[in-house]
């Protein structure tokens, strides 16, 4: 840490704070262009943060949707209280408000000696520095018999979309009485609590819609994110509709047939009527292609600044990073995304890279008024993104009613805030 | 002026460097209440605003979520994140920003 004070910072005590806003940044004829690749939580508020610490800086945001649909809120889909339309998220403001550049299409290589990134149009885009925020992809094929085509049959809706779409149709097609079964992956995984939250909202829509049916989740941990809790409100919600099946007994699925409609455990094959696997996943393919990733599949990078460990002036943020004890949720991302955009904008004005401590919440739905949450407060310490001691952790257990109704409200409320909050 | 002198006796007030132990950018940290709070504090549902709001106001509601005064859903946990002075700091800033922006 050089020059910073909290003084310096402040402005000065009494004084109207003199805050590096757009409107305390330094213009400049042409600032330097720092393209953003993937236009989700991650990479919209890079950019997005980018233009608001320095309007003279050119951004430019190459993303592969016209429309990016969140995940955080999708399980809501499934379990039949919102539409995919809610969850569609667009670059209009981004374009208007902020003047970031949108560039519709993939990356498809990063040449990091000419500094320039190529897109599927065939164009290519010079940068200063460059942000990666790519995702997840899957590791297709790693559990023997899952691919894309089967994905067809048994969706994944680990990207929401029409695969979101094709599980919620399968489970109102299925006649009542039918097995649903959730295959669920080792760590690490996008939104640790994201399965169990999808399980809770499918065994709400059984609840009500097909009182016979239940839900098998096979895992391949043995414990898993605000455990307590989750089966603390399956327990008040739904009694033995939800099952828990952990790797020790003998909950990990190693291979399936999807055509021949079954998955098998070490010992045991199961024909359900609606099958959900969460595949292994890796940072997204463009990760891989330049060189950032490790043999985790995922990118290592620098705790203060996020800057890749394996190559220098590409930083990489969200679900494809290494971030210590943060998760990879849209929260984080959203996190990652504003101390990156900090990070490089001082850095581009020839300053000392700002630390700031940074939040991470995760809220999950059990149904529309049942809501639990974990959070935890990132700094960095012994070379990682660590939780500072003593702070964060999870809802209590044993809340009353109007506890979880309160968190659910808010969580609603959380995804209004971090949409505008990334989006526009 | 209250809470100031309440402060002192919290005992937590050990100044300087906060539990990562870098000095923080205040702005840089504030930037993270927002994806509750909204940009700036200023919060587009049923999560309270922040932006514009008296600072002492602010900063009592933070040391009450800190002592357990103040019933909380969350803030509790979160305010465990940093020190008195941060959470000073963090008061200000929010006080500071204009309620509403975009005409
Ligand atoms: C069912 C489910 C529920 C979830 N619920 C929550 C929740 O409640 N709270 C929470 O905090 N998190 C939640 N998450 C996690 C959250 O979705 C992710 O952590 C978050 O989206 C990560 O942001 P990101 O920027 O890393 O990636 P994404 O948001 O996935 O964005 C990546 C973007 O980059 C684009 N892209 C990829 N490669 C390229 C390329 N080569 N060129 C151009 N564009 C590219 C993609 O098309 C995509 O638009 C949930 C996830 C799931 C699956
Ligand atoms: C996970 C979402 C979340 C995050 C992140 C968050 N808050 Fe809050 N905040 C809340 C909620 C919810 C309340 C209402 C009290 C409760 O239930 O905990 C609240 C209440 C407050 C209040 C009291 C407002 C009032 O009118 O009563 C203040 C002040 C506050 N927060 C400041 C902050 C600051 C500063 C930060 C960043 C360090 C922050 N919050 C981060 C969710 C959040």
């Amino acid at each position: 840490m050089t020059g910073y004070s909290r003084r310096l910072i402040l402005g000065g005590a009494g004084a109207c704070l003199a805050l590096p806003t757009w409107a305390a940044a330094k213009p400049r004829q042409k600032g330097p262009t720092v393209v953003v690749i993937g236009g989700g939580f991650g990479g919209a508020t890079a950019a997005k943060y980018l233009k608001r610490a320095d309007p003279s800086l050119r951004v430019v945001l190459i993303t592969g949707e016209l429309t990016h649909i969140t995940c955080p809120f999708s399980n809501t889909v499934i379990g039949g209280f919102a539409s995919l339309a809610m969850l569609e998220r667009n670059y209009d403001t981004l374009k208007s408000r902020w003047g970031i550049i949108v560039v519709t299409g993939m990356a498809t290589a990063i040449d990091t000696a000419k500094r320039e990134v190529k897109t599927s149009g065939g164009a290519s885009f010079g940068y200063d520095r460059l942000i990666v925020s790519p995702g997840i992809d899957f590791k297709w094929g790693e559990l023997e018999g899952y691919d894309e085509a089967a994905a067809q049959r048994m969706p994944h809706a680990w990207k929401a979309g029409p695969q979101t779409t094709l599980l919620r149709r399968q489970l109102e097609a299925m006649e009542d009485g039918g097995l649903v079964v959730m295959s669920v992956p080792g760590n690490p995984f996008r939104c640790p609590p994201g399965p169990y939250e999808r399980a809770s909202l499918i065994a709400w829509y059984l609840k009500q819609a097909k009182p016979r049916s239940k839900l098998m989740i096979l895992d391949a941990k043995d414990s898993f994110s605000k455990q307590a809790l989750f089966q603390e409100g399956w327990g008040a919600l739904f009694g033995d509709r939800v099952e828990w099946v952990p790797a020790g007994a003998n909950g990990r699925v190693v291979r399936l047939d999807a055509k021949g409609g079954w998955v098998e455990t070490d010992f045991d094959r199961f024909f359900p009527a609606v099958t959900n696997i969460i595949p292994p996943q890796k940072a997204g393919k463009i990760a891989a292609a330049a060189g950032l990733t490790d043999s985790s599949g995922f990118c290592p990078v620098d705790p203060a600044t996020f800057e890749s460990r394996l190559v220098p002036g590409i930083h990489v943020i969200g679900d494809a990073c290494i971030a210590g004890e943060m998760p990879k949720s849209a929260s984080s991302a959203n996190a990652q995304g504003k101390i990156t955009a900090a990070v490089v904008a001082a850095q581009l004005q020839g300053e000392a890279a700002p630390e700031a401590k940074v939040i991470n919440i995760c809220y999950s739905l059990l149904s529309p008024d049942y809501g639990i949450s974990v959070t935890g407060v990132y700094g960095v310490r012994g070379g990682i993104r660590a939780s500072v001691a003593g702070a964060g952790g999870v809802s209590p257990l044993g809340a009353d009613a109007h506890f979880r109704k309160a968190e659910a409200d808010y969580a609603f409320a959380w995804y209004a805030s971090i949409c505008s909050d990334s989006w526009a | 002026m209250k809470a100031l002198a309440g402060l002192v006796t919290l005992g937590f007030l050990a100044a300087g460097a906060g539990p990562a132990g870098a000095v923080q950018s205040v702005p840089v940290m504030a930037e993270s209440c927002a994806l509750c709070h909204g940009m700036e504090g200023r919060s587009p549902a049923a999560m309270p605003s922040l932006a514009g709001r008296e600072a002492e106001t602010l900063f009592k509601a933070l040391m009450g979520f800190y002592d357990g005064s103040r019933p909380a859903t969350v803030m509790d946990r979160i305010v465990k994140g940093y020190d008195a002075a941060e959470l000073r700091d963090l008061a200000e800033y929010f006080a500071h920003r204009p309620p509403e922006i975009w005409p």
